[in-house]
């Protein structure tokens, strides 16, 4: 009757590849076993899924790169609906809350949102599972927005206006307002690293919370054997029916943790640029460096909920 | 009702047991997994699969991406542009076409009565040249007639003149030599003449 560790181990990564738990059918997949923490290390299967994830996405993609590349639209509703999917990132997430020069960042948008909604949907394929369900994989990818959010705008706009804009754009007595800047950039400071971090364990949490509960809900199967035929069936037909109706709210899921992580990269980095470009201009800081970009001066958009 | 029952209480006897049974495992020193666990070689399997992907995606699918659809943007801005160009060629066109229009309305019975006017001096015209045609052969046929009228005077007269030299021969019972039928032909033609003229 001890499954809940199954379903535990169900969405934790592992060096085992786990097919049908209650017989102990599982594949040992390359690597070395730990005795001490039972974890090891390894190829896991997490990191399987993910080149899986992005060996589809490349075969995807990149034919689809060499069709449009002419301008033409791509035939067929395949291709339209990956390349619907480009679009949308484009026109709804980077260029409301990036601005103009939104092209210049919509590689790595596009990059994590495809990786992470791939990953998220392996979850829903049986015998697979979510690599965005392990705190790890979400982290590196959080770590990942934070470094392009940093780089971009110390690219952009240099050092000096990219640590600037930590700082509160205040109306105020200059000696005041150092005094009251102060104060504010380390929390400013840390506010994107905490935002970075919740980005990461939100995708984790609800990953995570999702796989728990279908597992959990379907090892109610096994867990009556042996307690009747009559509660057996009951409890299959009802187990069954509710991973059904759960999973279509997990496919929602997916898709919109999938979208809130690009749509908050997004706004963070909109309004680092944004801030470190006030900035730039206010002091005649080296404002415009790393770009080709047209000289037309900037115009970011204003994400709603940046300090200001 | 029995069967819900029965039914409730199993399920609340698995859930019991559940939490029981997680509660055996969680307090056992040896296992107890954490959620929030970091396994490091998932972390850097994280980091090697997502920086591939950045670099070949970035590399191999989104500059032609971009590429073709900043291509396919300016090619519907062109287009319409283009269209709205056209649109408005259209509508001058059609302005211009209207008034055209309008003019040639009114101009309508001006050019009517100009046709009016051509038609009458061309029909003037043609009747003068004929009359004018007609008046040039009628003189000339009188010409033809007043010469065949003479040719067969002539005729007549020569034919008289023989008639009456041969009469006048048998008359005379002598032959007229050729001086006197010039003489008689000659007072004849004279007398002749001279009745036709009067």
């Amino acid at each position: 009757m001890i499954f809940a560790a199954n379903a535990f181990d169900h969405v934790l990564d592992s060096l085992h590849w786990h097919v049908f738990e209650v017989w102990h059918w599982e594949i040992p997949l390359p690597g070395l076993h730990s005795a001490f923490d039972g974890k090891g290390f390894g190829v896991t299967k997490y990191a399987i899924l993910m080149m899986l994830a992005a060996g589809l996405i490349c075969w995807i993609y990149i034919p689809l790169a060499k069709k449009i590349q002419t301008g033409e639209a791509p035939k067929g509703s395949f291709w339209n609906l990956f390349e619907s999917i480009l679009t949308f990132i484009r026109d709804e997430v980077a260029k409301p809350y990036i601005g103009k020069d939104a092209d210049h960042y919509v590689h790595y948008l596009w990059t994590v949102f495809l990786f992470v909604l791939t990953c998220n949907l392996f979850g829903m394929i049986p015998f697979l599972g979510s690599p965005t369900a392990s705190f790890a994989m979400t982290s590196v990818l959080a770590a990942g927005s934070y470094v392009f959010i940093n780089v971009s705008s110390i690219m952009r706009f240099g050092w000096k206006s990219h640590l600037l804009s930590f700082a509160p754009h205040l109306e105020m007595p200059m000696a005041l307002r150092i005094g009251i800047s102060l104060l504010l950039w380390p929390i400013e400071f840390m506010g994107l690293i905490i935002k970075c971090f919740v980005l990461a364990v939100r995708l984790f949490a609800n990953l995570f919370a999702g796989h728990m509960v279908l597992a959990t809900i379907l090892l109610f199967i096994p867990a009556v054997r042996g307690l009747g035929e009559g509660l057996e069936w009951t409890v299959t037909i009802a187990s069954v029916l509710g991973v059904v109706l759960l999973s279509m709210l997990e496919l929602f899921v997916a898709l919109l943790q999938a979208y809130l992580f690009t749509f908050l990269t997004a706004l963070f980095l909109g309004g680092v640029l944004e801030h470190a470009e006030h900035y730039a201009h206010e002091f005649g800081g080296d404002h415009g460096h790393g770009h080709d970009h047209d000289g037309h001066g900037h115009d970011h958009a204003h994400p709603a909920g940046h300090h200001h | 009702m029995v069967r819900l029952r029965f039914l409730a209480g199993s399920l609340i006897f698995v859930f019991v047991d559940v939490a029981r049974a997680a509660a055996d495992k969680a307090g056992s020193p040896a296992a107890a997994p954490s959620a929030m666990d970091l396994r490091w070689d998932t972390a850097i399997w994280s980091i090697a699969v997502f920086l591939f992907l950045v670099i070949i995606l970035r590399a191999k699918a989104w500059g032609p991406v971009l590429e073709g659809l900043k291509k396919r943007e300016e090619t519907i801005r062109t287009s319409l542009e283009e269209a709205k160009k056209t649109r408005d060629e259209m509508v001058a066109i059609q302005a211009q076409f209207q008034k055209e229009l309008a003019d040639a309305h009114q101009q309508i019975p001006r050019l009517m009565e100009e046709a009016r006017k051509k038609a009458e001096e061309m029909t003037n015209e043609m009747r003068a040249k004929g009359m004018a045609d007609v008046q040039v052969e009628r003189e000339r046929l009188r010409r033809e007639m007043d010469i065949a009228k003479d040719q067969a005077l002539k005729e007549l007269w020569e034919q008289a003149a023989m008639l009456a030299s041969v009469l006048s021969t048998k008359a005379l019972g002598r032959a007229v030599t050729a001086d006197d039928h010039r003489r008689l032909l000659g007072d004849a033609m004279q007398e002749i003449s001279q009745a036709s003229r009067n």
